[in-house]
């Protein structure tokens, strides 16, 4: 392979809907799994890489994370950097709804990214943090399984035993 | 139309977003969702706090959360601060070291409040922690030096030692000598409690010098001032520092000597932002910290025997405070030197220098603390002792900082009505439960009717702890107060005519609280026992040091009466003089 070629390597990401990205292989390398097929599969470079639980969606703004930070990284590591990296996560998140939150981080589950995972559980902690337990039912879907008397049970242990650090009022 | 998709997250996700919920009350949240994220949360929760020590076994709480890392656990109620809980009431420790100790093995802090603490706990801690980093005992008595010794010896990984305000047997300062020479891991350090003459001089500056990260160190008494500045010098990094008797010669060749090098240790001290200690202290040598007084946020002087002029000297090199503690020695004026030059404060206290003197011995009023009112905008906290207070300085104060969060008003005589009017003090806590919409601690005094709580019912829903002394008229007082005070958690009451029919009318009440203290009251012991069968769920203690409450008539009443909720049940470990009335007491003690 010529250095010409090396260097502008693309590598083609097929999403859950059958589109495809064709990114530079340092943006796919960003991608843990898809480092992990490649370290596996070193001549699999040709065939597109199939992302079979990540819609286009997400895909693209995962695309556009790894794009930004990747040239975040690639100017220096000072502090006015970092800051500007973190003022790009929160608008990256704040344009998130909370579908689209928890779709994104499935997503970076599956595609074993660390960085992005820890940002985006934050996030997610975030929206619950100081909301009633619906809210977080309903943030999460999920069905209530407890019985009232177990609901009860748990509500007075929590209550009663584990309510929470006093404010210093001797 | 949005697809929605029900979202499976595997468990090590959801666990990974539970280590980003740090409080309890999000914790429960999240453990209340469904059964599998009880499961999830309950083994990856590092941190608890329990507010009492009663209101859950130590098993209950190791059989939910298998895998803590922190322990946080209150004993006695705050009323035993005032000599009102007898000695051997409860609050031991022991029984949940030792269950700890097996069911935790990584466990690394302890933090206890107004504990019962033995040598026996410590060695077990000592012992049983291999990763032990951080312990406090505040307000705990029961142990000796020994046992610290044993702390030291033991936890090569230990970051903090904090025996604040508790009542330790100091054998020797010896035991400072069982940290090994190779132990360099000391962060904070607090013995200021520590009443013994000896103390180990050498031992402290070699544990201070190799401790390179070393924030926090409180001295006792015993430290003499002369020894300070090798102290300091060792680690001019410190950000609090307390002192040790602050006295020293006057003489002229020793003061000079002894004055420079304490001078020029304190200015090499750039982080030093809290000083504290000051026994004893000659006004003369004062200005030997005049170097780090423009970084101070918090001075704690409430052992320095100076008068005015002196602390106002002191208290106008420092426009940073946030914090001050101090003896009423100040008076108004030095007060009004602190409103113009302390623009940051937010916490001030202000202990009786002679509570036990009849006329007044300084010159501090009701002024003093409008005018902080007035002149600090950022102040939330008061402690006040005084012997005079008027409705209209408690309207000004209001109207000036409804801010304030805690606000806790000791007039040293009880029932002292308002000094202008003779009228009683009822409207001015009335403004200040009125405008200080935040309010979440409240201390009352001086002459109060039904009326106060009337008001207090009325405004004071962010209410959370609220003392009580020599007030009211009748149990509409009480009532008001359970009925009114939706945040209550903590009620204590003593010498106030407050009987049976509010805490019977409010039963419900006392499942939503943490406790109620009520003493030299008139709750009679019927009264208990049908609390008692009412409410499974709550526990009623009878405290009764002169005679049982059934060798009397059951109208009689009981002389103190603490009453917690507790999915524990009733505990066990009661001295003679305390009677719980569970279901069956009825039928028992009747």
């Amino acid at each position: 392979m010529s250095a010409a070629t090396a260097k502008t390597k693309k590598i083609v990401l097929r999403a859950d809907d059958n589109h495809e990205f064709e990114v530079d292989e340092a943006i796919a390398m960003e991608f843990g799994t898809v480092r992990t097929f490649f370290e596996d599969n070193p001549d699999a470079t040709e065939e597109p890489i199939p992302l079979l639980n990540v819609s286009s969606k997400c895909l693209s703004t995962i695309i556009e994370y790894c794009k930004s930070h990747l040239a975040f990284r690639a100017r220096d590591s000072s502090s006015s950097v970092e800051d500007e990296a973190k003022a790009y996560d929160v608008e990256l998140v704040k344009a998130l709804d909370n579908e689209s939150l928890k779709e994104m981080i499935l997503a970076a589950n599956y595609l074993n990214m660390k960085d992005l995972l820890d940002m985006l559980n934050q996030a997610v902690a975030d929206r619950i943090k100081n909301k009633s337990v619906e809210y977080v039912r309903r943030f999460f879907g999920i069905e209530n399984d407890y019985s009232p008397e177990e609901e009860a049970e748990v509500r007075a242990q929590n209550e009663w035993a584990f309510e929470g650090v006093d404010p210093d009022d001797d | 139309m949005q697809k929605k998709m029900s979202y499976s997250f595997p468990n090590e996700v959801l666990e990974h977003i539970f280590s980003f919920i740090q409080s309890d009350k999000d914790r429960n949240a999240v453990s209340l969702v469904c059964k599998s994220w009880y499961e999830i949360e309950r083994w990856c929760r590092r941190k608890i706090f329990v507010g009492n020590c009663y209101a859950v076994s130590p098993g209950m709480v190791i059989r939910r959360f298998p895998e803590v890392r922190s322990v946080e656990l209150k004993g006695k109620p705050h009323f035993a601060d005032f000599n009102l809980v007898p000695d051997g009431w409860g609050g031991y420790v022991l029984p949940w070291i030792a269950e700890m100790a097996g069911a935790y093995p990584w466990l690394e802090e302890i933090r206890l409040k107004r504990m019962v603490v033995t040598d026996e706990s410590l060695e077990l801690i000592a012992k049983s922690f291999k990763n032990f980093k951080v312990l406090v005992l505040s307000t705990c008595e029961g142990f000796s030096t020994d046992g610290l010794a044993a702390i030291a010896a033991s936890c090569k990984n230990l970051r903090e030692l904090n025996l604040q305000e508790s009542d330790v047997d100091d054998l020797s300062g010896h035991w400072l000598s069982h940290f090994p020479e190779t132990y360099t891991s000391l962060v904070s350090l607090n013995v200021s409690c520590l009443v013994s003459d000896e103390v180990s001089l050498s031992a402290l500056e070699r544990l201070v010098g190799r401790c390179p990260n070393l924030r926090t160190l409180r001295l006792n008494r015993a430290v003499p001032l002369d020894k300070i500045a090798n102290i300091l010098r060792c680690a001019p990094q410190l950000v609090e520092f307390g002192t040790g008797t602050y006295a020293a010669e006057l003489r002229p060749d020793v003061f000079s000597n002894v004055f420079s090098n304490l001078a020029g240790a304190f200015s090499n001290c750039k982080e030093l932002r809290s000083l504290s200690g000051f026994w004893d202290v000659v006004p003369a040598y004062l200005p030997a910290i005049y170097s780090v007084c423009s970084g101070l946020t918090s001075l704690n002087l409430s052992y320095a025997t100076i008068q005015s002029p002196d602390l106002i000297k002191l208290v106008s090199h420092c426009p940073s405070l946030q914090r001050l503690l101090v003896l009423d020695y100040i008076e108004d004026g030095g007060l009004e030197a602190l409103a113009s030059s302390c623009k940051d404060l937010q916490e001030l206290r202000v202990f009786p220098s002679d509570p036990f003197a009849v006329e007044p011995n300084v010159s501090l009023t009701e002024q003093g603390l409008v005018t902080i009112s007035l002149g600090c905008p950022k102040l939330q906290s008061v402690l006040y002792f005084c012997r005079r207070m008027s409705n209209a300085a408690l309207v000004t104060i209001a109207q000036n900082r409804p801010n304030l969060t805690r606000f806790r008003l000791c007039i040293i005589e009880p029932k002292t009505a308002d000094y202008l009017s003779l009228e009683p003090l009822d409207v001015g806590f009335g403004a200040i439960v009125e405008q200080c919409k935040d309010l979440r601690r409240l201390s009352l005094s001086g002459l109060l009717t039904d009326r106060v709580f009337e008001y207090i019912g009325t405004y004071a829903k962010k209410l959370e702890m609220l003392s009580v002394a020599f007030a009211g008229d009748s149990d509409l007082g009480l009532h008001h107060v359970l009925s009114g005070c939706e945040s209550l958690r903590k009620l204590e009451i003593r010498d106030c005519p407050f009987g049976d029919k509010a805490l019977l009318a409010n039963a419900a009440k006392l499942e939503t609280m943490r406790s109620l203290w009520m003493s030299s009251c008139s709750v009679s012991f019927r009264a208990c026992k049908l609390l008692g069968q009412k409410m499974p769920r709550v526990n009623v203690e009878v405290i009764e040091e002169r005679e049982p409450p059934d060798s009397r008539p059951e109208s009689c009443p009981v002389d103190k009466l603490y009453i917690y909720r507790s999915v524990a049940g009733p505990r066990f470990d009661m001295p003679p003089f305390v009677w719980t009335m569970d279901e069956d007491s009825a039928l028992r003690l009747s």
